[in-house]
């Protein structure tokens, strides 16, 4: 009898993971781009500052990403609506324009950082930048051309394995066990509070949530035809996807504070500095790194090119969905390709003003982030909209304390970059 | 004009204006007529929003222009100050 029960449990635990798995993408595939190129340079910069001090925050950081990205699930499989749809129905043009223009021009710059990212890891290995370019761009049409969903997400989860390439790296440089144990307890190192911790506080939670997630997510559930009863899948992929950004960044926090951080922090630019300066001592780890950032950037790109993509097939009313052939969107492909083609002419432009673009992607970021979580928030609590689906009570505190925090923090962090002398 | 003749005329007329369209200025003008139409229908489609301004909507939207008026002085003086 017994026999039978566990046999009748594992039958069904069988037909709930095939369902998981033909549902899994859209959660997974947001939460690894989030560690795009500019949160992977983020991570290593922190690991070569301040060791393993700050993992506690990154652990803290992955519940916040997933109570925000859990309610685009939810307004996405309900409205059956992309994000800058929703906000044009739901708030009126003025609102909708400034959400779509300003979600345009940020992702432009967002995808600009991506490619600076993948030129710098694969100069590494001695690929010329335009060639980067070239390649990168050849690869991330070619992955449309199949014109199906399934295919284009199957395609990107192989690319988000990649990026768990910082896992095995650890096991080459065997980490002080212990040492990585402390980080996990929260507490500020023992030089204080200082300017340079607080940067870099402000700076991991910027990385946290972008804009482009959001509008990402929804549209890409209502593009893969989710709807209410697979909700609580989309949830749940969107917390395994949060488990594996929060490994990804502890991950790469702990190679570059291994291996590099030293009593009183030594300061990085970039990943690809990280990984030039352990070549010497590390050279697998060091490929690793880069393999690491050059994955995360085409990553990046390609989910940043498709959020304004979606977006603006959303609002225009062109057919938008990566079920279509070209032929069939000949407009939302074009926009796809003209984008990630003009940032990377704009990377290989001699002369151009990368460091500026890197800085101002920044402060572009938190005139879209408030609105695009106050319009959240506001569509999830709306009960004509959102049904028995709306945010309940708990929803709510964590979802306006949340949004609150990112909020005053990455506005803190833009008004940094803007005065750099701000917190010194 | 007779019918037959307001007929041959329209269609001499719209050949005219394909003719026009079809060269390069004619070409950019028809794009920007097309963009600019597509704008229109959309601004009318979402003239009206279709969520109830409760006060808290609406407190929630003074809140993010106050925000974003805030932002754009901070970065008008930051952009005065390195010109000067």
């Amino acid at each position: 009898m017994e026999g039978a029960w566990y046999y009748y449990k594992y039958r069904r635990f069988i037909k709930w993971l095939g369902l998981y798995l033909a549902l899994a993408g859209p959660g997974i595939i947001v939460m690894i781009a989030d560690n795009d190129a500019g949160g992977i340079t983020t991570y290593a910069a922190t690991g070569a500052k301040f060791g393993f001090n700050l993992i506690w925050l990154l652990v803290l950081l992955g519940p916040v990403a997933y109570v925000v990205q859990e309610m685009t699930v939810r307004l996405g499989a309900v409205t059956k609506r992309g994000h800058a749809e929703a906000i044009f129905d739901a708030f009126g043009s003025f609102w909708g324009w400034f959400s779509l223009i300003d979600l345009g021009f940020l992702d432009f710059l967002t995808m600009v950082t991506e490619f600076i990212g993948m030129t710098a890891a694969l100069q590494i290995f001695g690929v010329p930048p335009i060639l980067t370019i070239i390649g990168v761009s050849i690869l991330m049409i070619s992955i449309f051309m199949h014109g199906r969903y399934w295919t284009w997400e199957k395609i990107v989860l192989l690319f988000c394995g990649l990026n768990l390439i910082y896992i095995p790296a650890i096991l080459l440089i065997h980490p002080n066990i212990s040492d990585v144990t402390k980080g996990l307890i929260p507490g500020i190192p023992i030089s204080g509070f200082t300017g340079d911790f607080f940067f870099f506080f402000m700076a991991n939670i910027g990385t946290t949530i972008a804009p482009w997630m959001i509008f990402f997510q929804q549209s890409s559930v209502v593009d893969k035809g989710m709807t209410e009863k697979d909700i609580s899948f989309g949830k749940f992929d969107t917390a395994v996807g949060a488990f594996f950004t929060v490994v990804v960044a502890i991950a790469c926090v702990i190679l570059t504070g291994t291996l590099l951080f030293k009593p009183g922090g030594i300061d990085i630019d970039s990943a690809a500095q990280a990984a030039i300066a352990i070549m010497d001592s590390y050279p697998i780890v060091s490929y690793a790194l880069a393999i690491g950032l050059f994955d995360a950037g085409l990553l990046g790109a390609i989910c940043i090119s498709l959020a304004s993509s979606w977006a603006m097939g959303e609002v225009f009313g062109w057919a938008h969905s990566i079920n279509n052939k070209v032929s069939e969107a000949p407009m939302f492909y074009a926009f796809y390709f003209l984008s990630l083609i003009f940032a990377g002419i704009v990377v290989i432009t001699p002369g151009a003003p990368l460091v500026l673009i890197t800085l101002f992607v920044q402060v572009v970021a938190v005139t879209l982030l408030p609105a695009a979580l106050v319009f959240l928030l506001l569509l999830l609590n709306n009960e004509e909209m959102m049904g028995k689906y709306k945010n309940t009570l708990m929803q709510n505190i964590w979802g306006f304390l949340i949004v609150f925090i990112v909020i005053i923090v990455s506005t803190l962090y833009a008004l940094s970059v803007i005065f750099p002398e701000m917190f010194k | 004009m007779s019918v037959d003749n307001k007929e041959n005329y329209l269609e001499t007329r719209s050949m005219i204006d394909y003719v026009d369209d079809t060269s390069e200025k004619g070409r950019s003008s028809s794009v920007l007529k097309r963009w600019r139409k597509a704008i229109n229908n959309i601004n009318r489609k979402y003239s009206k929003p279709r969520l109830k301004m409760t006060p808290l909507v609406k407190v929630s939207l003074l809140a993010l222009r106050l925000y974003l008026i805030m932002l754009v002085i901070i970065l008008s003086y930051k952009f005065y100050t390195m010109v000067m």
